[in-house]
């Protein structure tokens, strides 16, 4: 097995004062897709501008540790430099071009294979055989596309940029659960097709393990689950505080009798 | 109303160069948010320049223009990252100061090196008037005015279709995320700066032939604040708009109401404008999604 991202101890201060990750390790296998998840303040964010050289901008700065993609050190380099190498990140909020129409989005995008070998109007076909709805919008101002077709306009950023692999921030912030369900659906077939690896930040744990084939856990910086997908689905911490399904079958209770009844396990305090 | 028409077409004609002007403060503004105070001393550095070219040099003056373009987006890209990139994430009233203390300080060294006094320029431009049916317009501002159009809507189309522009635009609505998308956003920069310097020294020669060239030729430039903020800060093609309206505001208020008019009308027209659409004529809305 290939590893396309392995980090390794990485440890991140922000401003000289505040420790945001405190020796996280994770691995992402060639062409798979694994999931990230923690509450909020775990460090999630934080890990995906750590690989996409985002931290300096924040005021935040790598301490100790090493970020590999496909075997070469990647640390330090600059944001651009990083996309155009193919290590795309799709960044949490969505942030399309408001004002630009979803064909000039993507021409933005085609910044990205500076220096690699493009095909531009091949690629964007491609993003409208994922996306037809883009297709048909493409003149349009892509401040008025509806959030889950924003989301799939960034999605199609990330594709136009020729990607080995994309890094999700959040992907299903403020939409409805259906469209989350679709997203997840063609960052699947996204991941398939095109052989690209994925790291996936989510808060939906749900819909990020269905889709997933392998998961992290972290909390105060450092992973303290992780398995294969289908095994922490089973995780009785993982449903109880992740996914909201009860062991206790359908007798409901009240927050404060859940708080009673068991202590919050020690990696989620 | 012969005569009218004739201040209409000389004050649409010299709206043409307050257009190029805008061109560079909107360009700069449109990637950074920063004003460029020391737009006029640009201009009036690359004016002299070319009067070195082609009077003390003697050389033709398609060189003398090369050489002068080129020396301006020399000076335009060392100030763009010895002073200006050093500064970037301060607060915008920091960047402002600089490129305000860089005008004084350009302008001083240009009354040291050319002296404060006013110098004649030989014109590349024809001196013969050009005939618009009954309307005599002089024929340097004529030709100055073709010259002007001719390169903002050069560079308005640039911009509109190109993919620099796309990465222009890019930049301006959102740093982060065009970085985050391969655009070498210090790179976007340089460029406004380098078209900045490019409308500056066609701007700065043309005002020079057209009147005459001393230090303070620059000072034009604080004049077409209106015709920016007419068209919306962020517009490249509103400047071309504002611009014509501005010189002929200028124009027609000259000749109904006095010289004394000239210089106040197009800021009230610009106030004016501001209340009814604060962000120019053709500024950029955020779009509010609910």
């Amino acid at each position: 097995m290939t590893v396309a991202l392995e980090i390794n101890n990485l440890e991140v201060v922000y401003h000289g004062a505040i420790q945001a990750l405190n020796g996280l390790s994770l691995q992402v296998p060639e062409g798979e897709i694994v999931a990230l998840l923690g509450a909020n303040g775990a460090g999630k964010s934080t890990t995906l501008k750590a690989i996409s050289g985002f931290l300096p901008l924040e005021g935040g700065k790598v301490t100790h540790g090493t970020i590999q993609v496909g075997g070469a050190d990647i640390l330090g380099t600059a944001p651009h430099l990083l996309v155009r190498s193919g290590i795309v990140q799709v960044r949490e909020g969505r942030h399309v071009f408001a004002d630009m129409t979803v064909e000039d989005n993507l021409v933005a995008a085609t910044y990205a294979t500076v220096g690699r070998p493009a095909a531009r109007r091949h690629a964007f076909d491609e993003v409208y055989s994922y996306f037809p709805i883009l297709a048909e919008r493409r003149k349009q101002n892509a401040g008025y596309l509806s959030g889950g077709e924003q989301q799939m306009l960034v999605i199609g950023r990330a594709l136009v940029a020729q990607p080995r692999l994309i890094l999700f921030d959040e992907p299903s912030l403020g939409l409805a659960p259906m469209i989350v369900a679709e997203i997840f659906e063609i960052i699947r077939k996204i991941s398939r097709e095109k052989e690209v690896s994925m790291l996936i930040v989510e808060q939906n744990a749900t819909a990020a393990l269905r889709t997933a084939s392998y998961g992290y856990v972290i909390e105060n910086g450092r992973a303290v689950i992780d398995g294969r997908a289908e095994d922490l689905v089973q995780n009785k911490d993982i449903r109880e505080f992740y996914l909201g399904i009860s062991e206790h079958g359908a007798d409901r209770q009240d927050f404060r009798e859940a708080q009673r009844r068991k202590p919050v396990p020690e990696w989620l305090a | 109303m012969q005569i009218f028409l004739e201040y209409s077409a000389l004050g649409i004609a010299a709206g043409g160069v307050y257009a190029l002007i805008a061109l560079g403060f909107v360009v700069i503004f449109k990637a950074s948010q920063t004003f460029n105070f020391a737009m006029g001393e640009m201009m009036m550095v690359s004016a002299y320049v070319y009067f070195m070219c082609v009077v003390l040099m003697g050389w033709n003056w398609m060189v003398g223009l090369a050489v002068t373009i080129a020396v301006s987006v020399l000076i335009a890209l060392v100030m763009e990252r010895l002073i200006l990139r050093p500064m970037l994430g301060r607060p915008i009233i920091s960047l402002v100061m600089v490129t305000f203390g860089a005008g004084i300080m350009m302008r001083g060294i240009a009354s040291i090196i050319w002296g404060s006094d006013t110098d004649q320029m030989p014109s590349f431009l024809s001196r013969d008037p050009v005939m618009l049916g009954e309307l005599f317009i002089p024929g340097k501002t004529a030709r100055a005015f073709a010259v002007a159009v001719a390169v903002v809507v050069g560079l308005v189309l640039y911009f509109r279709y190109s993919r620099a522009g796309v990465a222009l635009r890019a930049t301006a609505a959102d740093q982060t995320t065009s970085f985050a998308m391969g655009i070498n956003v210090h790179r976007i920069f340089a460029m406004t700066w380098v078209i900045a310097a490019i409308s500056g020294a066609i701007s700065g020669i043309l005002m020079a032939s057209i009147n005459s060239l001393s230090p303070s030729l620059g000072l034009v430039a604080l004049n077409v604040l209106a015709v920016v903020i007419l068209g919306g800060m962020d517009s490249i093609g509103g400047v071309l708009v504002a611009g014509l309206i501005v010189g002929w505001l200028e124009a027609v208020t000259g000749y109904l109401l006095g010289s004394e008019w000239r210089d106040i009308t197009p800021y009230i027209a610009a106030l004016l404008v501001l209340l009814t659409r604060p962000h120019g004529l053709f500024g950029t809305k955020p779009i509010e999604r609910i």
